[in-house]
């Protein structure tokens, strides 16, 4: 077996991603799934693509992302579904639209314009399914919603075009490092080797890297999100409230779907996810005390998908400071979809020894070892994020 | 279109489908209210091309027999009864 | 209402009805939930308030169901009507919709006994006004008193054609067409099976003389059809059957449709049990002993959903999943083994005639030869055109196919795709339908209003309960 380059363990669009963009580089790179890629998180989520209100950290990740996100058809052959929705979220009183007004003048500090401050009539209009006690908002245009399974289908399909190589329903069950790169045991395919190897792993991105002898504080968690049936036109962009667990948008179809980071019951053991009524039943009652139209609404199917979460709710990026050549890609904590373009192409320069677009500062791995403990008993709080980046 | 295989005497209830006003027998679905009663072929339209659509399975299982009843879309015509004072919309939902 | 129930049955069919009569009669606390308006079920719906026109038509096998729906009033279950089941749990928890509002139960025990369903076949004009299933429109004669406007013809295969056929003559119903699509092969590959079917001549002969009378009755009778298609533009008009590359057309304002009876699988599929694919009737059953028993302790399957064997079977064998439960509860009395031995003796004489009849009317085995512009998920309008080229592009698993193509995503929840979905996707790939994984099922498996689920009754969450979804 010849050695590649990379292998990329984990066929989401994390590992898609570095992977296309890699191979576009003209290195050998593979992909394995123990399942199928885009069967979990990157398959399977709310496809929302959000800048609005998105943690200061991750600002300069998205708006790479959401000038990809735009142009998507020229870059993997497919437009993914993206289109342009908007993301408003609405203040329900003074103290909330102070927030808003505040989180605007922060972003436009730091250089970016897309957070717009909108008054109750523009509300009104841009949704007046919201309730009518709310006072105004705040708005990014640009932002939009994609569909994940055609994004994975799309991203599989270049990187097959590139000369990127996936295997699917094969598990890699054991990984050694050794002086020239790795072998990686894996289910179906024996024995490969590799350069590098990428831990993109989604879910069981923890449970992976515990089996190269690195630890990764990386959860399984469970997300779900209630779908109704088809509905004349009541809005156009996502829609969430400030302060509360919500989002809510409507699909080109008509449908609408509705979430709001409410957890599904996680079976690592069979690796799948079990509706919680209990979590869906909140965020019902949420999407009741907001919108005027709930009585209209049918709820048609609810889903949930296994993403990989960590203490802070920020992405791992970078290099193992345990294993030499192995490097994390995981721990998206449910709002990894947007961003997974832009994240492809910076792990793709990375693993290349290139300078990235832009840098990794604050998602290395490192951070979890010097505040390990203090993780462990007291989760940091999510200030910039206006507990919102947490909800997708 | 269906018809009754009987005369049915007892008309008691008073309903309306698409605003029209219909006095129908107690105890029938919807479906057979706007297929049997009502002289429509079809009851809404579908989603996409906005194709005309009437129940197909009768048993609850196609929801092809959706419609709008009392204000409340999506009901299966097929498992609901007729009620005084009801009044069925042909569901006119389409995809946009 | 009460919240705790010895045994929550789901369905009111001939195996719902004889499984919680039973249950009540030994002294368990029962609750019936059925989303029709009265005890029945499919076969024997409207039972309690028949048309004397239509009982005269019905006969004799339809009155069966009085003598039931009377031992289900009197034996002391609790009977719900017009109320939709949801959700079951693993733990026995029920959720379940009535007059717009949502709440949750919980059983020792839960028997589903939600029944079948018709084969849904997908063919050029099916979704037109018009077209039906044929048995589906008899249970709608039983329960609404209307025929379908003639001239009317029907289509496909196996024993419930025939019978339509002849319950519509009766009542004066103009049937100028027969297009019987039972591949001539079938009897060979039934006959295998005739020797214990002789042991139920009675049936047989039933089978037989209904056949002929068909055959009289209708305008023409066609056999050895291999594929039909309706036509129209807003309803059909006409109805083309093809047999040897040679088109017959004639008008009709109504086609009937009916490609045989598989089990109704969304919430044993919903609780993630194992299922076992028959191959002679290409459908997905649950796995249970012969009790009805499932992997899981709280749950059973009783009637048709386990799977299709009719309607006294299913009765026979809602009691068997009584006794079963009984004893488990420590209700049985003395006789009880005796009594599940004489039934067990009735079921298998019931039976006899099964295999038979399953190999005579398996289904034809071109139902995946769709069209391309044939739309396959009604709902989601999804054409055969659009799966294949999704299979063609590399999609080999169903979900995906589903995600990208929104087929089995609409309001039915895949109840009328999901069958042909894989069907289709098995002939792309060439590989055999029960290799490919079905498709999810969610709950709510039933759809529920968003305001409704905001105010349900949900019992506490049990964390030490994994739910099942
Ligand atoms: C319900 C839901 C809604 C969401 N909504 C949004 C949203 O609106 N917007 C947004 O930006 N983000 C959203 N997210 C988050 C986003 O989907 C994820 O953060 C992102 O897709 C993570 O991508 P990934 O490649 O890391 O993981 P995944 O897509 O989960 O990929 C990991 C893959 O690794 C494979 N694997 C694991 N172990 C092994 C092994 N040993 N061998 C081989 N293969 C292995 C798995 O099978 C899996 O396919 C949502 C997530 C969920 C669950
Ligand atoms: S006619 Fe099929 S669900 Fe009502």
């Amino acid at each position: 077996m010849k050695k590649v380059d990379c292998i990329f363990i984990g066929g989401g669009l994390m590992g898609l991603a570095s992977a296309l963009f890699m191979a576009r580089d003209g290195k050998k790179v593979l992909v394995l799934d123990k399942d199928c890629t885009g069967k979990h998180a990157s398959g399977v989520n709310a496809g929302g693509v959000r800048s609005l209100k998105r943690d200061i950290a991750e600002l300069p990740y998205i708006h790479g992302a959401l000038a990809m996100w735009h142009n998507m058809e020229k870059i993997v052959g497919s437009d993914c579904g993206f289109y342009q929705t908007g993301y408003l979220i609405a203040a329900e009183d003074d103290q909330a639209m102070r927030e808003l007004e505040q989180r605007a003048a922060q972003t436009r500090e730091l250089g970016y314009d897309n957070e717009m401050l909108i008054g109750r009539d523009r509300l009104r209009e841009l949704a007046p399914i919201v309730r009518e006690h709310c006072v105004g908002g705040i708005m990014s245009v640009k932002d939009g919603h994609a569909s994940p399974a055609e994004t994975c289908r799309a991203f599989h399909a270049a990187l097959v075009g590139a000369g990127g190589v996936v295997h699917n329903h094969c598990e890699v069950v054991g990984i050694d490092p050794g002086e020239n790169g790795f072998c990686v045991h894996t289910t179906s395919q024996g024995k490969l080797y590799a350069e590098q190897v990428v831990n993109c792993a989604g879910a069981w991105a923890g449970k992976l890297a515990h089996m190269i002898g690195d630890t990764l504080p990386v959860e399984p968690v469970g997300a779900s999100v209630l779908v109704t049936a088809r509905m004349p036109r009541l809005l156009h962009p996502f829609v969430a409230v400030q302060g509360r667990k919500l989002w809510f948008n409507q699909a080109r179809n008509g449908t609408l779907l509705i979430c709001g980071g409410y957890l599904a019951d996680v079976d690592m053991e069979k690796g799948l996810t079990r509706m919680n009524f209990h979590e869906l039943q909140a965020c019902a009652k949420v999407a009741y005390d907001l919108f005027a139209v709930t009585d209209d609404i049918t709820i048609v199917r609810s889903w949930a998908g296994l993403d990989g979460e960590t203490p802070d709710h920020f992405p791992i990026i970078g290099y193992s400071n345990k294993v030499p050549g192995l490097f994390h890609v995981c721990g998206f904590s449910k709002h990894g979809f947007a961003l997974s373009p832009m994240v492809g192409q910076v792990v793709s320069a990375l693993l290349q020894g290139k300078k990235p677009e832009v840098g990794i500062a604050g998602f290395e791995v490192e951070r979890f070892d010097r505040v390990s403990d203090l993780v462990a008993s007291n989760p940091i709080p999510h200030e910039n994020c206006g507990n919102l980046s947490n909800y997708k | 279109m269906f018809i009754p295989v009987d005369q049915f005497e007892d008309r008691n209830v008073t309903i309306t489908i698409d605003k029209q006003e219909f006095q129908v027998p107690e105890g029938i679905s919807v479906a057979a209210a706007i297929l049997g009663h009502g002289g429509h072929a079809d009851c809404r339209c579908s989603f996409v091309h906005g194709e005309k659509r009437a129940p197909f399975c009768f048993i609850g299982v196609c929801h092809e027999c959706l419609v709008e009843i009392d204000g409340k879309p999506n009901q299966q015509a097929c498992l609901v009864l007729v009620r005084d004072g009801m009044h069925i919309v042909k569901q006119q939902v389409k995809e946009g | 209402m009460k919240t705790k129930w010895e045994v929550i049955v789901v369905g009111a069919g001939p195996a719902g009805m004889a499984c919680a009569a039973s249950c009540a009669e030994q002294g368990m606390g029962v609750l019936v939930l059925d989303e029709q308006p009265s005890p029945g079920g499919q076969i024997y719906r409207n039972i309690e308030r028949q048309r004397d026109k239509v009982l005269a038509v019905l006969g004799q096998e339809y009155l069966r169901g009085a003598g039931l729906a009377t031992r289900l009033r009197i034996s002391g279950a609790e009977y719900k009507p017009l109320s939709k089941a949801w959700k079951v749990e693993s733990n026995g928890r029920v959720c379940f919709s009535e007059n717009g509002s949502s709440r949750e139960v919980q059983g020792k025990r839960v028997v589903l006994a939600i029944g079948a369903m018709e084969r849904p076949v997908p063919f050029s004009g099916w979704t037109l006004p018009g077209v039906a299933e044929a048995g589906g429109v008899d249970a709608f004669l039983k329960s609404d008193g209307l025929v379908p406007q003639g001239p009317v013809a029907i289509a496909g295969s196996g024993p419930i054609m025939l019978l339509v056929a002849g319950h519509l003559n009766k009542l004066g119903v103009e049937v100028n067409s027969f297009f019987d699509t039972t591949p001539s092969l079938s009897v060979l590959s039934a006959l295998p099976h005739l020797l214990p079917a002789l042991r139920r001549v009675d049936y047989l002969a039933k089978g037989v003389a209904m056949l002929m009378e068909t055959r009289k009755s209708v305008g023409q009778y066609k056999r050895g059809v291999s594929h039909y298609e309706a036509v129209g533009a807003e309803h059909v008009t006409a109805v083309v059957a093809h047999k040897h590359g040679k088109a017959t057309t004639v008008p009709a304002s109504t086609l009937l449709v009916h490609e045989g009876i598989i089990p109704r699988t969304e919430f044993t599929r919903q609780l993630r049990l194992a299922h076992k694919w028959d191959g002679v009737q290409r459908y997905w059953y649950p796995d249970i002993d012969e009790d009805g028993r499932t992997s899981l302790p709280a749950i059973f399957v009783a009637g048709d959903s386990g799977f299709v064997h009719g309607g006294v079977a299913a009765e026979l064998k809602g009691e068997i999943t009584a006794l079963a439960i009984a004893a488990e509860l420590g209700k049985g009395g003395a006789f009880n083994e005796k009594r599940q031995k004489s039934l067990r003796k009735q079921l298998a004489h019931e039976l006899l005639t099964r295999s038979f009849v399953d190999a005579m009317y398996s289904p034809r085995p071109n139902l995946s030869a769709v069209d391309d512009h044939v739309t396959v998920c009604r709902c989601e309008e999804v054409t055969a055109k659009t799966i294949r080229a999704l299979v063609s592009s590399g999609q080999t698993a169903p979900e995906q196919v589903k995600a990208v193509s929104r087929c089995g995503m609409g309001p039915c929840q895949g109840r009328m795709c999901s069958s042909s979905l894989i069907e289709i996707m098995a002939s792309e790939t060439g590989k055999n339908a029960q290799d490919l994984p079905p498709l999810n099922v969610r709950p709510p498996v039933r759809n529920i209003g968003l305001g409704e689920l905001a105010n349900a009754t949900l019992l506490p969450h049990n964390a030490a309960q994994k739910s099942s979804s």
